[in-house]
């Protein structure tokens, strides 16, 4: 047993029973321990704060930002405040999305007034213990600086004076919060809470759990993912040193032992029998090939166009006649096919989850984007009732949509279960995180574009073929509409031309398919925008201003394009072989133009430069915003670049790092980002950055060459 | 078979047992309980494993514990120090590099090699040396700090 190491507060162990940043009920009312005031603040009689933030940190700053709302109202020494992840509570439920569960890049949005509701609660909690203390009225009573004043005379009174009597009064349901030119905290740069410990090698991710006894399972999977396994040899490995236990689990077996590289040794001598796969067979020509009857197909879902900008959107369902009789009466029609690939999510920490059934319930430790979804799973799993499935968030080291799902958790419990009274890690290696991703799907767009005398469109028919991602993810489908997922937003709504039709013809070779950073935006705006630019040029007219014409009365969409083309300098002179693109995306309530530029020699891409304009409403951390939006750019370029995920035989070809290319420092371009304030609703920023950057990078080549690439990644017809 | 070793690790002499063939970042994290240095890849490519032996800068997944010498110097991110006061580490934070975190324990390790080796490193040089991946993109700022770290 070791005794150096970092002290790692994420992991506590008390009287056999095994403490992860939470505390347990029975905890929370032992003296000595900080009082709750309401779900999301606690205060010792130190006064020590401790805020939890509901959402999973996976590099967004959400336990920075989350923590501040409630910092803000609460008027707390946000110097002392100790922020705690989450576990899996009800109490921690987004309102943006009734879950709670850290995706769609809405954990500003949703959390932004509960939060700062919970702080203003707690503050006029304490306040009105004071002024009882005190014998005063609450009027009198404010909190400045993390100190309890009195108005009427100089008494002062700490947090920690009060805190356990401030927890017992009833919470106030409506509390007043500050008016924003009051902000102390939001708005502004400060040093993220969780940086020192990312940096000194102490924060705890999933990977890192620890627990006194902790075994670790090393995987054996089938190969291929939804193969069932009808046998499995494992006497060599059960004979293996260290070894503890061989648990069949979903897709394969898992080999128990006392260290990972044990149990990784004894897992390599596994021999499994597995049945058919739902997808062998499948290749990048059968993709293909379906791809392309799907795209000519007589049947098709139709998906409405989305009004953005009404609150809430609503929804437009096509006039097919109309859009035929303006394709028929069009002074020119043009047909295009766009073509992205399938991407893998390919976060640094792979897979992995901890776990421990015992008598008294099961626990589980895990870098999980979804902690209410995962633990309703675990319960149906272990079949223990929901109040007895405890589950802690680690630090997640990447999530991008895949540790949103729950199929790496259900191993993880399944393996629990074989050892019970166990703690126990379960590990993916990198080549198995490929193996079972939930990749985002392929797709081929065929667009059919009208234009009038005027070089104005008169029609635009667009048309997606790829799997379902609510299919894959067993979601049921909305009858008669199309795959939002697939579909969403593939015609702009915000450009005013009419007649747009949106429809989708869905394949399904069997490949595991799920939510990828932006979604719907990964692959629609590579496709909305590479239409609009064809429809400029085939209209003599430069991209931007046609673009622009399009948006009149859209201000936030105009500004933002407006700063990207200023940004690059849209109109500089520049030498043959150069050219600016441009590119726009609306998502999650934030409003996204991007410009790049690049110069093409021979079948060589330079990219020069790329900005971005950004307004995303009103701004809690604009560090941390800033560096989403330029990392989301960066996560979206390795798409545009190199992102592409081969099949054979119905298993991802990709094993390693190797096989799906990653920039490094030497390949990123310089990247300005601009952020434009606003004091509109804060909108998102976690998958806004990635989405634009392919267009406007074919935009760029097609400006710099003539010649317009409708196929990802550009490394098919580029050397990078 | 397990053998058992003694490494001098953060200026301390450890000892334990171990299978010969197991990577030393498995060493590290699970016998010797130092889970800063974090496993990425396991093939040497990612460089999340990052620490250095004898000053150098090495992916440890991609060396055994058969392969070190006996009292072999260790440094992992734990040690690089002291604590936060490494040059390194300060204008890490103060650039506030990390996102999610993951990858930056072998990036600061690299970028402190690095810089013993090439104390005033221009970009070119930078680009040539650093080539751990960062999939959240925190290239920028990386390359800022290293500047910072380096004046």
């Amino acid at each position: 047993m070791s005794t150096e190491g970092p002290s790692r507060r994420a992991v506590l162990f008390g009287a056999g029973a095994l403490v992860v940043g939470s505390a347990s009920p029975s905890m929370a009312l032992a003296s000595g321990t900080p009082s709750p005031l309401g779900a999301f603040v606690r205060i010792d009689r130190n006064g020590r704060v401790q805020i939890i933030c509901p959402a999973s940190e996976m590099g967004q700053g959400v336990h920075d930002s989350l923590a501040r709302l409630v910092a803000e109202e609460l008027g707390c020494n946000w110097t002392h405040v100790e922020i705690l992840q989450p576990w899996a509570d009800g109490a921690f439920v987004n309102p943006a999305s009734g879950k709670q569960r850290t995706a769609n890049s809405d954990s500003v949005q949703g959390y932004f007034t509960v939060l700062r509701k919970a702080g203003a609660a707690a503050r006029d909690m304490l306040r009105q213990a004071a002024a009882s203390k005190w014998q005063v009225n609450i009027d009198s009573v404010r909190i400045d600086g993390g100190l309890i004043h009195h108005s009427g005379s100089t008494r002062i009174m700490a947090f920690g004076d009060v805190a356990e009597v401030a927890a017992h009064l009833p919470i106030p349901a409506n509390p007043a919060l500050k008016s924003p030119d009051a902000w102390q905290l939001i708005g502004k740069r400060m040093p993220r809470k969780d940086i020192p410990a990312k940096v000194n090698g102490t924060a705890t991710f999933g990977m890192d759990v620890k627990g006194p006894g902790m075994l670790t399972a090393a995987l054996v999977l089938g190969p291929h993912p939804g193969a069932k396994i009808l046998s499995h040899d494992s006497t060599r490995a059960a004979a293996m040193p260290g070894v503890v236990a061989i648990v069949p689990v979903d897709g394969g077996v898992a080999v128990v032992a006392d260290s990972y590289w044990r149990a990784a040794q004894a897992a390599a001598t596994v021999v499994l029998v597995s049945g058919p796969s739902p997808s062998a067979g499948i290749d990048d020509a059968a993709i293909g090939r379906q791809l392309a009857r799907a795209i000519a197909a007589e049947e098709s879902m139709i998906f409405p166009e989305i009004d953005t900008r009404a609150i809430p959107s609503r929804m437009i369902p096509p006039d097919k006649a109309a859009v035929a009789s303006a394709m028929a009466g069009a002074a020119s029609i043009s047909d295009v096919e766009y073509d992205v690939p399938y991407l893998a999510h390919a976060a640094l920490e792979p897979l992995c989850c901890t776990a421990m059934i015992s008598p008294e319930g099961l626990r589980i430790i895990g870098p999980l984007q979804a902690p209410e979804v995962s633990r309703q799973e675990a319960a149906r799993v272990s079949g223990l009732p929901l109040e007895k499935v405890h589950i802690d968030i680690t630090f997640i080291g990447g999530g991008f949509g895949r540790k949103w799902a729950t199929d790496f958790v259900t191993v993880a419990v399944q393996v629990a279960i074989g050892v019970p009274g166990r703690l126990v890690k379960t590990v993916w290696t990198r080549a198995q995180d490929f193996a079972v991703d939930q990749f985002r799907p392929a797709y081929r767009v065929k667009t059919r574009t009208a234009l009038g005398k005027d070089g104005e469109i008169q029609a635009m028919h667009s048309r997606i073929a790829g799997q379902s991602i609510w299919r894959s993810q067993g979601r049921p489908q909305v009858p008669g509409m199309a795959d939002p997922s697939a579909a969403g937003l593939l015609i702009y709504d915000r450009y005013d031309f009419p007649n747009k039709l949106i429809d989708f013809v869905e394949i399904n070779p069997g490949l595991s398919v799920g939510y990828w950073r932006g979604v719907t935006f990964s692959q629609n705006v590579f496709f909305a925008e590479s239409a609009i630019d064809e429809a400029a040029i085939a209209a003599h007219v430069d991209p931007y201003q046609f673009r622009r014409r399009l948006l009149a009365g859209d201000p936030r969409t105009i500004t933002v394009l407006d700063k990207a083309a200023a940004m690059i300098g849209w109109t500089d002179a520049r030498p043959s072989g150069t050219g600016v693109g441009i590119a726009l995306s609306y998502t999650a309530n934030s409003f996204c133009a991007q410009a790049a530029e690049v110069e093409v020699s021979g079948t060589r891409l330079a990219i020069k430069r790329i900005v971005c304009a950004f307004d995303c409403g009103v701004i809690v951390d604009p560090s941390s915003v800033d560096a989403q939006i330029n990392g989301g750019i960066i996560f979206g370029l390795q798409a545009a670049l190199w992102g592409e995920i081969g099949f054979s035989d119905g298993k991802a070809k990709a094993e390693n790092f190797g096989d799906f290319r990653m920039p490094t420092l030497a390949d990123t371009p310089p990247i300005e980002v601009a952020l434009i304030s606003t004091d509109a609703a804060p909108g998102g920023c976690g998958e806004a950055g990635s989405p634009p950057i392919a267009a406007a990078l074919v935009n760029a080549i097609a400006a710099a060459t003539g010649q317009r690439v409708r196929s990802l990644p550009l490394s098919r017809t580029f050397e990078i | 078979m397990t053998q058992v070793f003694a490494l001098k690790v953060n200026g301390r002499v450890r000892r334990g047992r171990a299978e010969p063939d197991t990577p030393l970042v498995w060493v590290l994290r699970d016998v010797l309980d130092l889970p800063g240095t974090k496993v990425g890849c396991g093939v040497g490519i990612c460089g999340a494993c990052t620490v250095h032996i004898d000053g150098a800068a090495v992916r440890s997944c991609a060396v055994s514990l058969g392969d070190l010498a006996p009292m072999a110097k260790v440094t992992t991110i734990e040690g690089l120090g002291p604590d936060e006061q490494h040059p390194v580490k300060r204008a890490w934070i103060e650039m506030q590099v990390p996102q999610c975190g993951y990858c930056q324990p072998g990036m600061i390790m690299a970028v402190a090699a690095f810089l013993r080796q090439i104390p005033n490193p221009t970009d070119e040089q930078i680009d040539a040396a650093i080539t751990n991946i960062c999939r959240c993109g925190t290239y920028d700022r990386i390359r800022k700090a290293i500047h910072r770290a380096a004046s």
